[in-house]
């Protein structure tokens, strides 16, 4: 697995490129956008479209994650604790 | 819950549009139709240490065990309050340092396993809707053995162009008090505080009847004892800067009854640190009853400016770490979850792997974690 990893890492490097193409894919989506009517919204108005899905298990991901690795934020909030083990 | 799942979106979509209508008054939207309760029980083993580079100390990392609840409780027609618990207890081995062997070959030198504590952190929000805003007060306290945090925030929402456009801010503020456990031969200091204060600001916009957009910026600031007092030869800046981008991306694909879901978050602090974060997630619907959500999250980090693999001669320096966590390495994480609808409840169980490594270029630090996590609960509306 850890060979396939460093394989794979690789892709780590276009992240970049990832981040470029959502900026692009907003940008064109904001110049676009034309005002939804509120009876349009059905699709967007589901929860599996919602920002965080299930806030109780981001709580819990976020905490980890906060913990094991050296950046955090930008997420849902994972409460306190020390996190130094 | 299946069947309301989808009568709640459209009865939502109805509700949206009376809003629209003047001269009409109903409960306001996002406020919670009736009260849930949610629970997850969750199960975190990291892999053992690797035991070629393991010069002492135990090789069990470390194990947790999580149980959450959440109760979502309307309150009248203009505000919601959300109660948080969790109790975890953790045991096992931790890193506490690297030494040069021979070769220049890392030697890792682990905690003893008899590392055993306890968390529980409880959280209060209210959330109080307005036509077209809504602001959230929140409050926290995290207590463990060697460590407790008092935490709080502010939250609010303002909807525009027909709710298209909403923009959010936010602060958030924790005050951590460290009480550090000593272990024999180690010296470490008795009592220190640490405090945080973040600030954030997003904007979402609808795109179109199937997408939406949301970017965000934050800035937080860590000021105090932020040195890893579990650490061998640790010592850190009292002081990060944080400043974190963010971007979302939402679609429905009504063809498949799937939902795509793209999140991207760019983090820099002034330790020089620097990530980069993309979590990608498929929410595929199979009927009213049933949900499968695969997702990955790819992870890309730099070191901070003060870390360095072996902790020896650190004490030459005014700011040195070896913790793994401070160093150039890259993880990918693969998630599959599964939701079963029933009529008033829903099941959830989800697996996740998650493996790190370090970059191409660096000695490789043999403490990067790699862990596997289970999770299961279930969700329960009261009408």
């Amino acid at each position: 697995m850890r060979c396939c990893l460093k394989i794979r890492s690789e892709y780590f490097f276009s992240i970049r490129f990832y981040g470029g193409v959502i900026i692009l894919l907003s940008l064109s989506g904001l110049t676009g956008c034309a005002s939804v009517e509120p009876w349009e919204k059905g699709m967007l108005a589901k929860p599996e479209m919602g920002w965080t899905p299930d806030p109780i298990e981001a709580a819990m991901e976020s905490h980890i994650f906060f913990s094991k690795e050296g950046s955090s934020g930008g997420n849902v909030s994972g409460g306190g604790g020390c996190g130094c083990n | 819950m299946a069947k309301k799942r989808h009568q709640n979106a459209a009865l939502l979509t109805l509700v949206t549009s009376a809003f629209s209508l003047p001269g009409i008054s109903a409960k306001a939207e996002g406020v919670p139709d009736s009260t849930s309760v949610k629970y997850r029980y969750t199960s975190y083993v990291e892999d053992n240490a690797p035991e070629r580079f393991t010069v002492e100390g135990d090789l069990g990392r470390y194990k947790i065990q999580a149980n959450q609840i959440q109760l979502v409780q309307p309150v009248g027609e203009r505000a919601s309050i959300t109660f948080d618990y969790l109790s975890e207890t953790m045991s096992g081995a931790s890193p506490w340092g690297v030494k040069q062997g021979a070769d220049n070959q890392p030697e890792l030198i682990m905690s003893g396993a008899s590392i055993k504590e306890e968390r529980q952190d409880v959280a209060v929000r209210l959330k109080v809707y307005d036509k077209e805003s809504s602001v959230s007060f929140m409050g926290g306290h995290s207590t463990e053995n060697d460590y407790k945090a008092v935490y709080g925030g502010l939250e609010n929402e303002l909807h525009f162009n027909q709710k298209n456009t909403t923009v959010k801010s936010g602060l958030k503020v924790s005050i951590d008090r460290i009480n550090p456990t000593q272990e024999e031969g180690q010296s470490r200091v008795s009592e220190e505080e640490k405090n945080s204060t973040s600030y954030s600001i997003g904007l979402a916009q609808v795109l179109n009847p199937s997408a939406i957009v949301q970017v965000g910026l934050e800035y937080a600031q860590l000021s105090g004892y932020l040195t890893d007092p579990y650490k061998l030869q640790d010592s850190r800046p009292d002081i990060r800067k944080q400043t974190i981008a963010s971007l979302g991306y939402r679609q429905f694909i009504t063809s498949t009854d799937s939902a795509f879901h793209l999140d991207y978050r760019s983090y820099t602090d002034d330790w020089k640190v620097k990530s980069h974060t993309i979590n990608v997630a498929w929410y595929q619907n199979f009927g009213s009853r049933h949900v499968i959500v695969p997702s990955i999250r790819l992870y890309s980090q730099k070191k901070a400016k003060f870390y360095g693999v072996y902790f020896e001669g650190g004490e030459a320096t005014e700011y040195f770490s070896s913790d793994y966590r401070l160093s150039s390495y890259e993880a990918m994480s693969y998630k599959l979850k599964y939701i079963k609808y029933f009529d008033t409840w829903s099941f959830t169980v989800a697996g996740e792997r998650y493996e790190s490594e370090g970059s191409s270029g660096e000695i490789e630090n043999p403490a990067l974690v790699s862990f596997t996590r289970w999770t299961v609960g279930f969700d329960i509306k009261f009408d």
